[in-house]
């Protein structure tokens, strides 16, 4: 996976939330490529540069400080501060078990960063991402949205976490129009601070919650 | 009993991934009360001066210790600590050696007492008193089969002869005589962890987890502190690999 200029200003951002940050592992290895925001050798240099002092990665195989490890399984670790889904959940088959792993990685009031395809990004991965699967995951485990953007890789673009518009389903104006502002492809980058202990829960759309009966 | 983790907080990652935790016991007031003398934990073997002697937790648990002791030791080879030691340093092991097949559920067994994947002790240590300054280690790593080192510190009131633990830099190509003692010049030294009463200090052992014992003066009290340490079922690292 590429550590882009985008993933690097979040990281940063993430970091001026909690500067006690200092741990964090990453879903796949990470060429390092954020010259723009910030100098450093690897990404594992910039984590250190920012004072993030514990690294590891998770990919299959052992290149740039990884280890081996299937996202489509639970990852036997020990929580750290950040996880970070940087292009790296979208090639997984179980997406449940991504999100449940970096559910389970991150520590109580640590944070989580997924910054993941939207459109087009045709056979890039099994998976496109859209906003509302990000809305509705953070709902159904009590996730702190600190941060939700279109962005491209070179840019994390502005926050519109607390704003309606981005769940629009039919004749969604104004999310056309922002996806229209960003030259190249689109990513959806989203920052969420783990706020309560407990197991990982599977969201149910939000739209359909109404629908369920018995709940 | 509480872990002796329980007040980690900080793992240090420069030159290698270790912890220091100082007043690490909230019950160390009993432990250092009815800690054992030294000629009891010398069992009737001869020593010379400043020699390193063990009761390795197999053979302490066998002798009736108090038990403060024995609740004390028992914990601290059981799969409970190692849960613990995991949750601290599970990273900080994964990414230092990350081809170990290890996890928080792998099989653990006190040394000498069992087969596992994973080996733990808790001895009850200590120098002996010595009547020439010396140190009695340089810079050197541990056994190419330990995955973890630990020391806990229980110095007497009156103590003031030294001991303290050397964290040092491994400056060049590896070079290693005898017991994986560092040949002089290829390390530079970081920190030191004080000799000091109610101190723990734990590593994750490695090719880069260079550490050595200060010089200790003259004197007729022993040096004493508990070691920890936690042995994967063979050797799993190349020294020469840093």
């Amino acid at each position: 996976m590429t550590f882009t200029p985008c993933m690097a200003q979040a990281v940063l951002y993430t970091k001026k939330l909690a500067p006690a940050i200092a741990s964090v592992i990453e879903f796949g290895n990470q060429r390092y490529t954020a010259w723009s925001v910030a100098p450093a050798d690897s990404t594992v240099d910039f984590y250190h540069r920012a004072g993030i002092v514990q690294y590891l990665a998770l990919d299959v195989n052992t290149r740039m400080s990884a280890i081996v490890a299937d996202l489509n399984s639970p990852v036997d670790l020990p929580p750290v501060d950040l996880v970070t889904n940087n292009g790296t959940g979208e090639h997984i088959f179980d997406q449940a078990s991504v999100f449940r792993n970096a559910h389970d990685l991150c520590a109580v009031g640590g944070f989580m960063i997924h910054c993941l395809p939207m459109t087009p990004w045709v056979n890039h991965g099994f998976y496109n991402y859209n906003p509302i699967l990000f809305r509705d995951i953070a709902a159904a485990n009590g996730y702190k949205v600190h941060w939700l953007s279109l962005c491209s890789r070179f840019e994390m673009g502005w926050n519109i976490s607390s704003e309606a518009w981005p769940f629009v389903e039919k004749r969604p104006t104004e999310l056309i129009d922002a996806m229209r502002s960003i030259n190249g492809e689109i990513m959806i980058c989203v920052i969420w601070q783990k706020l309560l202990d407990g197991r990982f829960r599977t969201p149910i759309q939000g739209k359909y919650l109404k629908d369920v009966e018995g709940a | 009993m509480h872990s002796i983790l329980r007040h980690a907080v900080k793992i240090e990652t420069d030159p290698f991934p270790y912890v220091v935790i100082e007043n690490a016991l909230d019950d160390y007031a009993e432990l250092a009360a009815t800690r054992w003398d030294k000629d009891r934990i010398a069992n009737g073997r001869n020593y010379v001066d400043n020699q390193r002697l063990d009761l390795s937790a197999h053979k302490f648990l066998g002798m009736s210790p108090p038990p403060v002791w024995a609740e004390f030791v028992s914990y601290h080879v059981s799969q409970a600590f190692w849960r613990d030691v995991w949750d601290v340093f599970g990273v900080a092991i994964k990414s230092t050696h990350p081809g170990l097949a290890v996890g928080r559920n792998t099989s653990t067994c006190m040394r000498f007492a069992g087969a596992a994947k994973i080996g733990l002790e808790c001895q009850i240590g200590m120098n002996t008193p010595t009547k020439t300054a010396g140190s009695v280690r340089g810079p050197h790593i541990d056994s190419l089969n330990e995955i973890m080192g630990g020391m806990l510190y229980m110095p007497l009131p009156e103590d003031n002869a030294g001991g303290d633990l050397e964290i040092h830099r491994l400056t060049g190509k590896p070079k290693f005589a005898g017991k994986m003692q560092l040949l002089p010049g290829l390390s530079e030294y970081v920190a030191t962890v004080p000799y000091r009463a109610n101190t723990f200090v734990m590593f994750v052992n490695g090719p880069r987890s260079v550490h050595a014992v200060t010089r200790r003066q003259p004197t007729h009290l022993e040096r004493r502190l508990v070691s920890f340490g936690i042995d994967f079922e063979a050797a799993f690292f190349d020294p020469m690999g840093a």
